[in-house]
């Protein structure tokens, strides 16, 4: 089996090829593009496994990359960003980036965030019937949830939620992605709704927000359901 | 008919009663017998209504009681007593009496009405050309002027101005008239404006000619003596607006005989109030440039602060991401790795090193901690010694020099040295690697200019005007390049320190950065 192969799209020479180094240490397969457009075309030649999106690029927002990217491919995007500002960040993945990573990171980081990137581009946990993570199996057709065995009971709404969740672990959901995903594009700014149903499910899950087991919250940004493998 | 203002006090009014009675008294006395009492008695009366319709009820009505006594006492029998013989002729008296008194009320009742009707009209004329001075005034301050000048021509005062307590004293916001007109205002005007608007009446100084009408009044200061009345003064109508009083209006004595001047409230009033609305908008006007003011200060900071944090983040990112893959003991790295990575740590630490130097320099430049000591400085050594500081950035360039050996600047070298490296350092990064980069200096009359040119594509129109703008970075064409957006800033902060100014010019075939600088003697720079 071949090494996953990795693009790096960065203007930042130096990273970029620090990156390249450093992820072939670790038996990818590195390509690297200096900005949007060359980007997009190395993504067409080299159909990488994982991108890892810088979103100030020379010629193009990284947030338009993302667009451009999804339009086709549901491979999974790293946003690398020296952006702090949660507007920048939700706007990159509302554009359908999975992840984003504040520079400076470690790469121990890094590399955990490719490794579930890399799990959720391979298995499509909603194509079977049950969802199993840890001790939470989540019964898609008989739309039961059971947490060590008991069965929880959830308000529709609450297993809607639960299950767009587990069904996208390891990838950071913004409040308008889940809102529009889970009551409507119409809802998409009822940002009190959802954090209302949030801390009721962690309740039934017995989850603790400071720290989380199951749903993780990215303040300002949305939430993660933890992928108990990572 | 147009009687001239002292003509009409009270005082002329009687004795003009006292000598016309008299007067026609003696043309009468002689003639009675031929005239008839009853001539008499409506001559009297016409008398009256004449004296009335000139001077008003009250001495109509003194009119009347004169009339009617010298008629008793000249012409009704027994004559020169003031008994009355027959009770036809005491009812005669009465009537004439009644008659006078009743036909002098109304003429002066209806003169009254003319006269105010005249004055409305001709304060309706003064608010119309005072709403047509203020319309399409924009600024606050211009459109109290407007006020001004339409109270002066109104009251035709020598001055007028709008006082509003400001910051502790009263500041004059507006003025129109003499040049006296905008006077600060004094401890006794202070007073006199700080009462009319805790009281919200007028106040006055002096004589100002407005008419004795009840609210005009003089407000002695407490706790001071009693104010001189001066032969000219001022009168203090306070701006309510609200229930808050904005200002004061500084009506300027002697005001002249305009039809304002015996009734002047309701005109001042309106005035008062249209200043009030002036005095408010240029409240909100400042309120606004402050709030203008500050939203910049702070989509300044925000700027900068994304700046800076972009500039120090991404070579720490590099840095990080070298040194964290060094410690990552799961992986053997190779010595070409190893030495890769150090490579980046080395180059991303200088990078980061440059951006720290710049945010200090800029701030050292913008705090004034900076002070420059200028001297002769030899132009031709300075740009040889700048192009060897940057040799190792414009490798492989070629840096020509053109400059006379006799060429002297009067600058702060050190100063001017850092100027000259970030220009020549900005040129290397805006131009193809192997463009050349010139240097020329040359000496015209007062001043000498120094010349760093690129052969690179130029800096767009819109760019040009922001391009010393700290953070500024062109629009685009240009981002690949990395830079902190503070080079041009400091080299401008850096020249004018020097004693000096830059200015950029532009077009696609490159750039030329001109430094104009004071020149110095050579003796100067020998001493």
């Amino acid at each position: 089996m071949s090494n996953p192969r990795i693009l790096v799209v960065d203007d930042e020479a130096q990273l970029r090829r620090a990156l390249r180094r450093s992820l072939e240490g670790h038996a990818y397969d590195v390509r690297e593009a200096d900005d949007g457009a060359s980007g997009l075309r190395e993504f067409d030649a080299f159909k990488p496994d994982v991108v890892l999106l810088d979103l100030m690029l020379p010629d193009m927002s990284g947030v338009d990359v993302c667009r451009e990217l999804r339009r086709k491919h549901e491979t999974p995007i790293i946003v690398l960003s020296v952006a702090d500002d949660e507007k920048t960040k939700v706007a990159a993945l509302d554009e359908g980036a999975d992840d984003y990573l504040t520079k400076p990171f470690g790469m121990d980081e890094l590399l955990a965030r490719i490794r579930v990137a890399l799990r959720r581009g391979s298995t499509n946990r909603a194509q079977g019937s049950e969802i199993s993570m840890g001790d939470l199996v989540i019964d898609i057709e008989k739309r039961t949830v059971r947490l060590g065995g008991d069965e929880l009971h959830l308000t529709p709404t609450e297993y809607t939620l639960l299950k767009y969740l587990a069904t996208n672990a390891g990838k950071v959901l913004t409040h308008p992605m889940i809102l529009r995903a889970v009551w409507g594009a119409e809802y998409t700014d009822d940002t009190h709704v959802l954090r209302t149903y949030i801390n009721q499910l962690r309740a039934k899950l017995g989850d603790d927000s400071g720290s989380p087991r199951y749903i993780r919250t990215d303040t300002g940004i949305g939430y993660r359901f933890l992928d108990p493998e990572s | 008919m147009k009687l001239p203002p002292w003509f009409r006090r009270r005082r002329v009014g009687v004795a003009a009663t006292l000598v016309s009675v008299a007067a026609l008294t003696a043309v009468m006395a002689p003639l009675q017998d031929d005239i008839g009492l009853l001539n008499e008695g409506l001559l009297l009366l016409l008398l009256t209504l004449v004296i009335s319709g000139t001077w008003g009820r009250e001495v109509g009505i003194f009119a009347a009681v004169t009339s009617n006594l010298a008629l008793n006492f000249f012409f009704v029998e027994p004559l020169h007593t003031l008994t009355v013989q027959s009770p036809e002729n005491v009812l005669a008296l009465f009537v004439f009496l009644g008659v006078s008194i009743i036909g002098s009320s109304l003429l002066a009742a209806a003169r009254a009405s003319a006269e105010e009707a005249r004055r409305r009209e001709a304060e309706t004329q003064v608010l119309l050309s005072l709403s047509r001075a203020m319309i399409g005034q924009t600024e606050p301050a211009e459109a109290l002027a407007s006020l001004c000048r339409e109270v002066v021509a109104a009251f035709d005062a020598p001055g007028a101005s709008v006082l509003t307590a400001a910051a502790g004293g009263w500041g004059v916001l507006a003025h129109a008239g003499s040049a006296d007109a905008g006077r600060p205002a004094d401890a006794q005007e202070r007073t006199m404006a700080e009462q009319a608007a805790s009281s919200g009446q007028i106040t006055r100084i002096g004589h100002t000619g407005l008419g004795n009408s009840r609210r005009p009044r003089i407000v002695a200061p407490s706790g001071t003596q009693r104010i001189r009345e001066a032969d000219v003064g001022s009168a203090f109508v306070p701006l309510l607006f609200g229930d808050r009083t904005l200002g004061v209006l500084r009506l300027d004595g002697p005001i002249g005989a305009t039809p304002f001047a015996q009734h002047p409230d309701s005109l001042l009033a309106a005035f008062a109030g249209e200043a009030a609305l002036g005095v408010q908008r240029a409240e909100l006007a400042q309120a606004a440039s402050h709030a203008d003011a500050l939203r910049q200060a702070d989509e300044m900071k925000t700027a900068l602060m994304t700046s800076i944090s972009h500039d120090l983040k991404t070579p720490l990112a590099g840095i990080k991401t070298a040194v964290s893959s060094l410690i990552d003991t799961s992986v053997e790295w190779s010595d070409e790795d190893r030495e890769a990575f150090l490579a980046t740590i080395d180059s991303q630490a200088d990078r980061l090193n440059r951006v720290i130097s710049d945010i200090l320099d800029l701030n050292r430049i913008e705090s004034g901690v900076i002070a420059p000591a200028r001297r002769s400085v030899h132009v031709a050594s300075l740009l040889d010694d700048v192009r060897e500081r940057t040799a190792l950035v414009t490798k492989p360039r070629v840096v020509t020099l053109d400059a006379g050996a006799d060429i002297y600047a009067q600058a702060d070298e050190t100063l001017m040295a850092q100027a000259l490296v970030n220009l020549i350092e900005n040129a290397a990064k805006y131009s193809a690697a192997g463009a050349p980069i010139h240097l020329a200096a040359s000496a015209a009359g007062a001043s000498v200019e120094i010349v760093v040119s690129d052969e690179g594509p130029g800096i767009a129109a819109r760019d040009l005007p922001h391009v010393f703008e700290r953070f500024y970075r062109a629009q685009e064409g240009s981002r690949r390049v990395k830079g902190s957006g503070l080079g041009l800033a400091i080299v401008k902060g850096f020249v004018t320190l020097s004693g000096g100014s830059v200015r950029v010019e532009s077009a696609p075939s490159g750039t030329r950065f001109v430094i104009q600088l004071p020149v110095a003697e050579q003796a100067k720079a020998s001493a």
